[in-house]
Formats: structure tokens, sequence, C-alpha cells
């Protein structure tokens, strides 16, 4: 996938949020109609600023031939991208579910040194669960017993 | 400057804002010294802390980090020819040229000294600039509000990217998430979708660390997640002799002037003020050919600018209320947990707060130099802490940043969806500082906006006959006039 085509996408997508975002100030124009301080005003004006702006830049994306347009959109590490996103999520869940984060964080701390790593040997492992520990055990005396905020 | 004589000063003497004050610069050093994390990181992950400190204590924190984040982006640019900050690309070509010559230390001094001689000299503009801003803005009503916020962001989309268009467009993503919650004037919900956590709004330090601290971990992870950056220094003097301290005054004292005015402006901020103080400090030297080759000039002078541009960015914030940078965004976050407005009513509603600030001010700045003495040798063997452990250090840090600023899970799952679009959007040339500043200004030009239409029942004219917004749109034209003609030079000399 070249640069050009993921800059059209991400311009083609923001065309369409900004389609959307007037289409909900239509929507709530129409609740309201006749009032003096009418909370569409400000909105339709930027949404129409972001169509306006998306299309000018999608017609210059789309004529572009510079160097830079048609080299690949290199995205190294991806797969450690995608693990680091998931692990995240991963997180937020647990903790958000079953309020347990000092132990979902030093499994998200191990997670993403091993994921980093990408070796599994039982050093490794070790080192990663060791100062895992050391920065969760280090997180909760700053927050939870220092200054008092409640994480989970 | 009366109040200023009569403020007790004790008050930063007390064992809560001197220790904030060290804390803050030390973080701000290490973080600042670490390649990829800034002044925004270092002051995003300090905020949690500001929630059981008083006021003035972690607002000072914040400022002091700021501080020491400058200075600490040019130990990894000296040392390793690796920037810290954007703000210290200019220091590694003379910084690194020196420290290739076995002299790490001196060139370390040289920036250590310049950056507080250009705090120092931030800190006096934003005393004596500050106080006569706020009392003319007293004066200012909804048309010169919603004037200085479209000010603003013309300065911003213009100055802070490449590509004009997609900055203009970062620009209006950033009004129109700033619209989302609960309409001011009629307490309608906009976009927000039946969801509850967003009738306040998108959560501001929600919104920053996913733009700022996840896009930038993102980043390290596609680009440098293997790295491990060797220090090959081992002992690191960073003192200077009279004579050395006398070489680089007047460079120092140009870039902080620079520095300082550079600040001022919302989106330029320390970058670009390091180039224009290089520059300047290599047009005004006379031997500008020792330029590149570890002259002591060509490091003060970009040093000193962009510490500097800390105390000129809290002008704006602490007089008008907007914040011209996205670290001063996060310390208006800080003024806001505490219940605090910044702005023209900050002198007379918390004006011991303001000058505790302003005297806090430059305490920070001699701190930082004293940290930068005792600390910089250590500091710099933080520089050998491999991006595997650093990035999951920082998310984490970021994540409780991100939940105690509301103690709502929700805004982490979109810090994370907005870190993911911001990580996209810089790679494509778009302009956070642009989207960022356009987000906290949305709802202050929207309701001067309304506000100004409902006083001149819709008529247009009101900006034109009261003398302030009048000569306020004379300047927003001038700035137009200028920005457009120095694009069309610059096309001309690229079709030359």
């Amino acid at each position: 996938m070249t640069t050009k085509l993921v800059n059209m996408l991400l311009l083609l997508l923001i065309l369409c949020v900004g389609a959307g975002y007037l289409y909900y100030s239509y929507l709530i124009s129409e609740r309201r109609l006749g009032d003096d301080l009418r909370p569409i005003y400000f909105p339709v004006a930027v949404g129409a600023g972001i169509i306006v702006l998306s299309a000018i830049e999608l017609l210059r994306a789309i004529r572009s031939r510079t160097e830079d347009d048609l080299s690949p959109f290199e995205m190294p590490n991806l797969g450690k991208l995608l693990a680091t996103i998931a692990l995240m999520a991963a997180h937020f869940l647990v903790w958000q579910r079953f309020g347990l984060f000092y132990p979902a964080t030093f499994a998200l701390f191990v997670g993403l040194v091993l994921v980093y790593r990408a070796t599994f040997t039982m050093r490794e492992i070790g080192i990663a669960v060791l100062w895992s520990g050391v920065f969760t055990a280090l997180l909760y005396l700053v927050f939870q017993y220092a200054f008092g905020i409640a994480l989970g | 400057m009366l109040e200023m004589l009569s403020y007790d000063v004790s008050d930063l003497f007390t064992f809560g804002s001197l220790g904030a004050i060290v804390f803050g610069s030390l973080a701000g050093l290490i973080i600042g010294t670490l390649p990829g994390l800034g002044a925004t990181i270092a002051v995003v992950l300090l905020l949690p802390l500001t929630y059981s400190m008083t006021p003035l204590a972690s607002i000072l924190m914040l400022i002091a980090a700021y501080q020491g984040s400058e200075y600490g982006g040019s130990i990894s640019s000296i040392i390793l020819g690796i920037p810290g900050t954007p703000a210290a690309v200019a220091t590694t070509i003379d910084g690194n040229a020196l420290a290739r010559q076995d002299k790490a230390g001196l060139a370390l001094g040289y920036s250590l000294a310049a950056s507080t001689i250009g705090g120092i000299i931030g800190g006096i503009v934003l005393i004596f600039l500050a106080v006569p801003l706020a009392r003319l803005a007293v004066r200012f009503s909804d048309p010169e509000f919603f004037l200085i916020g479209v000010a603003g962001l013309i300065a911003v989309s213009a100055l802070s990217s490449r590509n004009g268009v997609k900055s203009a467009l970062s620009v209006f993503l950033g009004l129109m998430v700033g619209t989302v919650g609960l309409d001011a004037f009629t307490g309608i919900p906009r976009y927000t979708f039946g969801t509850l956590e967003l009738l306040e709004g998108v959560g501001m330090i929600a919104l920053l660390t996913g733009m700022f601290a996840f896009s930038e971990l993102f980043s390290i992870i596609t680009r440098e997640l293997g790295k491990t950056f060797a220090s090959g220094s081992k002992k690191l003097s960073t003192g200077l002799s009279l004579a050395q301290l006398r070489l680089i005054l007047r460079p120092a004292t140009i870039g902080a002037g620079i520095g300082s005015v550079v600040g001022i402006f919302p989106g330029m901020g320390a970058g670009p003020a390091s180039w224009f103080a290089y520059i300047q400090a290599k047009k005004s030297s006379r031997t500008p050919e020792q330029f590149g080759k570890g002259a002591p000039e060509g490091i003060a002078a970009p040093e000193a600018a962009n510490n500097a541009t800390v105390g000129g960015a809290l002008v704006p914030l602490l007089a008008l209320g907007i914040p011209g940078s996205p670290s001063t965004a996060i310390i208006l976050g800080a003024f806001i947990i505490h219940g605090i407005q910044p702005g023209p009513n900050l002198f007379t509603n918390s004006g011991d707060l303001a000058m505790g600030l302003f005297y806090g001010f430059l305490i920070a700045t001699l701190v930082m130099y004293v940290a930068g003495r005792l600390v910089t040798n250590f500091f710099a063997r933080a520089l050998t802490i491999s991006n595997t452990y650093l990035v999951p250090v920082v998310l984490i840090l970021s994540i409780v940043g991100i939940y105690a600023s509301k103690g709502l899970h929700f805004n982490l799952w979109v810090a994370l969806g907005v870190g993911l679009i911001a990580f996209l959007m810089k790679r494509l040339d778009y302009s956070l500082p642009s989207f960022i500043l356009a987000f906290i200004l949305s709802p202050i030009i929207e309701e001067s906006w309304r506000r100004t239409m409902l006083l001149s029942d819709g008529s247009l004219s009101i900006f034109v006959v009261r003398p302030y917004s009048a000569t306020l749109l004379v300047l927003i034209v001038l700035f137009l006039l200028a920005t457009a003609l120095g694009l069309s030079r610059a096309r001309m000399r690229n079709l030359e």
C-alpha cells in the first residue's frame, strides 16, 4: 500500500466524519428550531470547513505524483504494535470488569517486555517478572500509599 | 508591580512547594533526556500527582518539569547526537561536534548555563508582560475573545505544519471534537450519542495523553524499539569558568530574547525558536566559520531560546487563559483540576497564586541549574535504558494519569482510539498542536461568537466599531497578508 493510498483513505474517512457531523447537527436543529441561541451555528460552519478542506486535499492527493506519495507506507514492527494495542485493551477490560489494577498492570508489563524482546527463555521471563514486580510495587507505593489515589 | 513586592515568599519555601519544584525539575530532566520523550510527556506523566497537592505546588511542579525537560533534551543531543526533544535538534550540530572532541562535559556546561539564562529571561518576560496583558484583557469582551481565539488558530495552523491544508484541517477537526458535550447555552447534548461520559465533553487529559504520549510510544514501537543508546562518556563535569561563561553570555541573551517572544505565539514553541536563535547567533558571531564544529555560541543560543519559550508560553495562559502549546494546555488542566480559571481575573481572584507562580518560576529555573550540575552525569547514563523497558513504563504511567484525571475507565478507551488516530495523522503530516489548540479554543470561540451575535443583534459591525476588536482585526489581517506574502515568495523561490 502506498503512502498516497493511505493518505486518500484517511481523507475519505475525514470527509465521511464531516458529513456525519453535519447530518447530526441537522438532527439537533430539527429538535430546537427557532431558538435564538442555536447550538448548531458553529458546528455547521466547522462541518462545512472539514468537508471543503478534506475535498481540496483529496483532490490534491489524487493528482500528486511525488516520490514521497508513491513510496510504500511502511510500518515496521506492525505485529508488535498490534500486540501492544491488544494487551492494552485486555488490561483496560480486566481493570474495568474486575477492578484488578495492580495484577493487570503486572501482567501488562511482563507481556509488553516479552513481546518487545521476542525471546521466551526462562531468564528473559524471570527478568521481565522481576522488573514488573518492582515497577508495580513502586506504583502502589507512590499512588495508593503516598498520594492516596485509588486505582483498584 | 507593587503586588510583587507585597507577596509573602515564605509560601514558596515550604517543604511542599520546594519539594514539588525539585521533584518536577528532576523528572523533567530525566524524561527530557530520553530520546523521543519531551516536555509534553513529562508534564502529562506528572499530572496525576497534582490531585493531592496544593494548587501552587502542583502547577510549579509542572512548570519545573517543563523547564527541566527542555534542558534534558540537550543531554542526548550532545552525548549521542540524537535530540531528546524537537527543540534540541539545533543543539545537536555544535553540541555533538564538541562532545566528539572529548568535551561532552563542557558542551553540557554551555547548554546548562544557557538554559538557565534563557529560563530567567523568559521568567522576567513572563512577569513583565503577563500582568499588563491581563490588565488590558480585563477590558476585553466577547468580540475580542472571539478574535483572540481565531488569531490563535490562524497562527498555529500557519506555523505548525509543512502542509497548510492539512494543518487547517487539523484545526477544524479539533474544533469539531471541542463541540462534543452539553451545549453551554441551551443544555442540549451534542454529538454524545447517548454516552453519559461525554456530557462534559471529551476528557482533555485523555485526549492530550492519547495524542502525545500514546502516539509517540506507538511511533517508538514502529521505529526504534530494539534500540539501546550507548553513552560513551565516562565523567561529565558541567562547570564553566568565568571566561567560558562570558563567551556564551551574548548568544544566550540573544537566544533568550528570541525564545521569549516566539514562545508567546501559539503553535510555534521551542523547536522553531531554537532554530531562529541558532541562525541569529551564527549571523552575529565573529567566528561564524566555527559553527558546526563545536562553537559554544551554537550550543548556547538554541538552548537559551528553548528554555525562554517556557516563560513566553505561560504569558497567554496566565493573562488570557489561552494555552499556546500542548504543555501549557496540560498546565491549564492542572489549574482546572484545582477549580481555578487562568485568565485576566487570575490576578485579582487568586493574586497570591499568580505571584507565587512568578517567583516560583524563577526558583524552578535556579533549581534546574543546581539539579543539572548535580545529576547530569547520572542522567546521561539513563540513556542506556532499553526502549523495551522504557515503553511499558511510560505507557503504564500514562494510563494511570488518564484514569486519575476523572476516575473513568471510558477515558482509557478514548485515549487509545485518539492515540491510534494521532499516530496515523502524524505519519501523514497533520498537525497535532493545531488540533489540540483548536480543541481547547473551541468552546471559547463558539461561546464568545454566540454572545457577540446576541449583543450586536446579529450584526458583524460590532467587530469594527469597538476599538480593541478593530485593532485585533487589523492585526489578524496583517498577519494573514504577511503569511500569504511569505508563501508566495517561497513559491517563487521554488520555481526559480
